[in-house]
């Protein structure tokens, strides 16, 4: 794993309890628990109420694809040598959007907006892991 | 009409015919730029008392400031994006209105393209990520063509939109650069080039995102009464309004765009309506911009965009003639493009084109919409409205 180029998540304070989620395969939801509300992505102060109680809820992993693209170019290193990839909004069964990858198909073009995915999680090194999806 | 209504008025514009500037710095194409623009309306940057640029790296706004040898009262390096220079227009206004300016100068210069600068599809080695919010977004690879591409591809999905219908904003803004002597790409393309140029982020293809080039422009702005003694016809700011959307806390419908809120507020204040709009400069950085910025500033129904730009509606002989300078798509893009939606739209409310094909007939009230930042992630809108006497 000493190889991964691509950029990695910088875990702070604020975050850390979503990134240790990831790592133990578990995907966490920020939830406020002053007014219930679910979020994303996480940070330590609720953005629809300014609360700083805000707490996680353990995901489904479900969800549907609400848009995508299948990216051609990148010249980035590690992008460049998984092209073409999906970049993709997953909304989750919870009710709240992620920004991620859907991964795993044989062919990307097999991916349609509307498709049902669930979380899968790429361990990038010891410390950081990627929560990513793939079709249902 | 109200707020900033004829408050100021738009008396210099200048967009530098250079597509590919080697040996230029950004810095000198802004001061070329601005000379040009200063002279045509009779004034100098011994007159400038107010300065807008967006803000580049570091503070290097003020850097430009000292270069062009200006000395504001009234500075505003507002960085929102391509669509800055609106917003800096609007700005402008506000102060000229308030009393704290006479003349504003805005500038842009740009060497993207001579630079090799990769704008939107990588190339950097790997960056140290802040925590929030690129963490939870720069491991997956979002270029900025594929940001884009997302709102397309949903707006495929939820409304029918096609492909084709896609291409023809292409072709329409071909059609348009043929007639600029200064656009980077001239020579006509059909609805079957663009759909077989290659993939850049499906479903955009290479035609349907924005040239590369190097470039700048400037603008100068001032008051009803030291517009009186300029060279130039003055061209009014009618109508000003903004707007920003951002992830929306997890819960967003990304193929309405910061548009809806910002076009409502010009138009507001200028009170038009859709069909007083003579003229339209979009910001295109891609295909999909265009179109979501159509319905956002109601020209259209929300989903019924790709109708909308089909056949020769946009086109310099059609009812809405849009981007008549060959826009990003064909002429030139710098990373920035907003300045140059205001240049044409000036020149064409001057009537700078008369006698020549380029020119649109009776142009009385041009609308520039820009947008900055990234459709599908957080983004800015920018709208104004512009008329002549």
């Amino acid at each position: 794993m000493a190889d991964y180029v691509k950029p990695l998540p910088t875990i702070s304070d604020e975050t850390k309890t979503y990134w240790e989620g990831c790592k133990a395969h578990e995907l966490r939801i920020p939830k406020c628990n002053d007014c219930s509300e679910l979020f994303f992505p996480p940070q330590g102060v609720c953005p629809h109420c300014l609360s700083d109680n805000v707490g996680y809820q353990k995901a489904s992993g479900k969800g549907t694809v609400y848009s995508m693209s299948i990216v051609h170019q990148n010249r980035s290193p590690g992008f460049r040598d998984e092209l073409p990839y999906i970049i993709a909004y997953v909304t989750l069964d919870e009710g709240v959007q992620m920004f991620t990858n859907v991964v795993g198909a044989d062919d990307p073009y097999q991916v349609k907006v509307g498709a049902a995915v669930e979380v899968v999680f790429e361990d990038a090194t010891d410390e950081i892991t990627i929560p990513k999806f793939k079709p249902a | 009409m109200g707020g900033l209504t004829k408050k100021a008025a738009i008396v210099g514009a200048y967009e530098h015919p250079g597509r590919l500037i080697p040996g230029k710095s950004t810095h000198e194409i802004q001061a070329e730029c601005a000379r040009h623009a200063l002279a045509e309306a009779g004034l100098t940057n011994k007159d400038v008392d107010g300065f807008m640029t967006p803000s580049g790296i570091g503070m290097d706004a003020m850097n430009v400031a000292e270069y062009l040898g200006v000395q504001p009262d009234v500075f505003d390096s507002t960085q929102v994006g391509g669509s800055s220079f609106l917003l800096h227009v609007a700005r402008a206004t506000a102060a000229i209105a308030a009393g704290q300016a006479q003349v504003v100068l805005i500038t842009y210069g740009s060497n993207a393209r001579s630079a090799a600068r990769a704008i939107g599809t990588g190339g950097a080695a790997r960056p140290v990520i802040n925590p929030w919010p690129d963490s939870f977004e720069a491991p997956y690879g979002g270029i900025l063509a594929g940001m884009y591409a997302t709102v397309a591809s949903r707006h495929m999905h939820e409304y029918g939109t096609t492909k084709e219908q896609l291409a023809n904003i292409s072709v329409v803004t071909r059609r348009h650069a043929s007639m600029n002597p200064d656009a980077m790409y001239r020579d006509p393309i059909a609805v079957d080039d663009v759909l077989a140029s290659r993939m850049i982020a499906w479903p955009l293809k290479m035609l349907e995102c924005c040239v590369i080039s190097d470039g700048g422009g400037a603008i100068v702005v001032t008051s009803p009464e030291r517009a009186r003694d300029c060279k130039t016809r003055p061209v009014w700011v009618l109508g000003a309004g903004e707007g920003y959307r951002h992830l929306g806390r997890g819960k967003r419908d990304w193929t309405t765009i910061a548009a809806a809120q910002s076009g409502p507020s010009a138009m507001g204040m200028a009170g038009v309506t859709h069909k007083d709009i003579d003229h339209l400069m979009v910001y295109d950085s891609f295909t999909i911009t265009v179109l979501t910025t159509l319905e956002s500033l109601g020209f259209c129904k929300t989903g019924e965009g790709g109708s909308f730009v089909e056949g020769n509606r946009l086109a310099i002989d059609g009812e809405l003639p849009m981007n008549t300078d060959g826009g990003g798509l064909s002429s030139n893009h710098p990373g920035m493009r907003g300045i140059f939606l205001i240049i044409e739209a000036v020149k064409q409310l001057r009537g700078d084109y008369e006698g020549t094909q380029r020119q649109v007939k009776d142009c009385k009230i041009s609308l520039c919409h820009g947008t900055g930042g990234m459709l599908g992630s957080r983004h800015s809108g920018e709208t104004l409205v512009l008329g002549r006497d």
